[in-house]
């Protein structure tokens, strides 16, 4: 038994290892060039996010499309701590992600009657009310610069060090703090008994109530902490950028995000940070061409889901959990034994 | 003495009483069976109790009425159950599996190791702790529900059909396995099953319901001579 704890410890916690040395290296390889390392930052950034969502809909099986809407409260909550309030940055950062983590919870509520689709549905819901909340007069009277946005949100500054625009590896270095910071709470979560009840309660929530997991408790914990991880990363982008407007809630960025989960491999943590890494840098790739960026991209999506279900960590690790989208070995096995592929790729649907 | 007391219990789908005022006790330590045709209401009988449907009525375990707790706490007084179809923890292995009820059945318990190896064991299910369950057969997977519920510590037992589509020899053994875990653990069990001939073997006592109400309830060899209960499984 201790062998199988350990052999898991090992893939996520080495997986994980192996992405902090290289990402504490780059930017010497990089020669701290300022586009890459901005690249970069946006890599960390939506891999913080991409892992949070994961941990919702791959780890915990919660259908949720609000996840944009928690980074946006919590860049809106922070930057407008900072501007009218004078909170210190660091400070504001930690009250985005609270509270976000208040406003997950409360979203949460309502999604405990609900299954499957209607989360999705009552999430995206909550996404989508944001940007005319937001825009209209409300919004500007609570100070979110409606369709102007929030302007000269104040940098981050630690002590007496203020952080620039023009030298971005301060920035990476405390972001990738923050992020392995979110990611080990994750890692720790995922293997203690409260990640034992989340994925009970994904399997079977039936079973799970019966054997004496709290359901209301368990779920609303998700909700909270999904949301906290979002809304501080969302924090930290509003003073790293220094502007935040509602084009944070775009669909682009929203399904940009999801490819990101898909190519690392849902459910397969720490996948969508490596996700988001790849579809950062493919995205910048694929520039120049231009408006077949999309389509190249609709195609690397489709085929990924097609060959490859259990994305990149169901390559690097095909013996793994049986969760959505895995078995890449399998795959493996039905195309050189030339047998019909029954349902290659249907396990994520 | 009894364990379990269910004092006019009603559980409403909108018009359709699922449940319809029914009222029995369970004696402690006994084997109590119920039978009835599809749609009687036992399953829905099994989550009233549960806390699954919130019926009205009286539920007394134990000496404390149940009725409106929510299945996790009904789980914490005592109560532990098997579904029908055999709902398990797909992904995980079975150690994990029973690790959830050791884990989350029993209030500031330390033993939790112990009661998942206890709970294998007594079931048989020594060196498949590893195996992910969906891997599993169906007779396994049964152990494992039972090995689950077990974990929890129960005093009384809930079981929705457990021996459903077993061969011949698997149904020996589960048969076995419900009458030992009735004497050795002392537990008290309430099972639904359809095989007439296997509840007259294992119950103390036979409970027939038929649109949710109770027909009868009374020893095996009486129950099957009552005359309403042949009208319903015969169609007099």
């Amino acid at each position: 038994m201790k062998m199988r704890l350990t052999k898991k410890l090992d893939r996520e916690g080495i997986t994980l290892l192996v992405m902090l040395a290289v990402l504490l290296l780059l930017p010497a390889y990089f020669h701290g060039n300022q586009y890459i390392m901005h690249i970069l930052i946006m890599c960390l950034i939506y891999s913080v996010v991409a892992v949070g969502w994961d941990f919702m809909l791959g780890y915990a099986g919660i259908f949720t499309f609000g996840q944009f809407g928690f980074f946006a409260i919590g860049a809106y909550a922070s930057g407008m701590l900072t501007l009218y309030a004078g909170i210190p940055v660091p400070l504001g950062i930690l009250l985005g992600g609270l509270i976000t983590a208040g406003a997950g919870v409360l979203l949460g509520l309502p999604c405990l009657r609900l299954k499957g689709a209607y989360i999705a549905l009552v999430t995206f819901a909550f996404h989508l009310i944001l940007v005319p909340l937001i825009n209209s007069d409300l919004g500007r009277a609570m100070g979110t610069g409606a369709t102007r946005g929030l302007l000269s949100i104040p940098t981050l500054a630690v002590g007496g060090y203020s952080f620039s625009v023009v030298d971005k590896i301060p920035w990476y270095y405390v972001l990738l703090g923050i992020a392995f910071l979110s990611f080990f709470i994750i890692y720790r979560i995922t293997h203690s008994s409260i990640g034992l009840a989340f994925v009970s309660l994904r399997d079977s929530d039936k079973l799970a109530k019966s054997l004496g997991v709290d359901e209301f408790k368990h779920k609303l914990m998700v909700f909270g902490i999904s949301a906290f991880l979002t809304g501080m990363i969302g924090a930290f982008y509003a003073h790293y950028v220094g502007i935040v407007s509602t084009r944070i809630l775009g669909l682009d960025i929203f399904l940009m995000v999801m490819v990101m989960l898909v190519i690392g491999g849902m459910g397969k943590f720490p996948g969508a940070a490596i996700g988001a890494f790849i579809v950062t840098f493919l995205n910048e790739a694929l520039r120049p061409t231009a408006e077949y960026r999309l389509f190249i991209f609709g195609a690397i999506v489709v085929a990924v889901i097609v060959l490859l279900p259990g994305g990149l960590m169901g390559v690097l690790f095909p013996t793994g959990r049986v969760g959505p989208g895995e078995r890449f070995g399998h795959f493996i096995r039905r195309t050189f034994a030339r047998k019909p592929r029954k349902n290659g790729g249907k396990e994520l649907l | 003495m009894s364990i379990l007391q269910v004092n006019k219990v009603t559980q409403l789908f909108g018009q359709l009483a699922a449940v319809n005022n029914l009222s029995f006790e369970v004696e402690k330590g006994e084997i109590f069976g119920i039978a009835g045709p599809n749609g009687a209401g036992k399953s829905t009988l099994f989550d009233v109790i549960t806390g699954f449907y919130r019926g009205s009525g009286d539920i007394i375990f134990d000496g404390s009425n149940i009725i409106g707790l929510r299945p996790h706490q009904i789980c914490h007084r005592g109560i532990a159950r098997t579904f029908q179809i055999p709902e398990l923890f797909l992904t995980l292995p079975v150690f994990d599996n029973v690790r959830v009820g050791a884990h989350f059945g029993v209030r500031g318990a330390h033993d939790e190791r112990e009661r998942i190896n206890e709970a294998i064991n007594f079931v048989g299910l020594q060196g498949k702790e590893n195996i992910i369950a969906a891997n599993l057969n169906l007779f396994d997977k049964k152990l494992t529900l039972l090995a689950v519920a077990l974990a929890t510590k129960p005093k009384l037992l809930l079981l929705d059909e457990p021996i459903g589509g077993l061969s011949p020899t698997e149904l020996r053994e589960s048969i076995n396995l419900i009458q030992r875990i009735n004497k050795e653990l002392g537990l008290t069990i309430i099972v639904i099953e359809h095989l007439m001939k296997v509840l007259t073997e294992i119950s103390q006592r036979l409970m027939i319901i038929h649109n949710g109400e109770k027909i009868c309830i009374s020893s095996p060899q009486e129950v099957v001579k009552d005359k309403r209960v042949i009208e319903i499984y015969l169609g007099g």
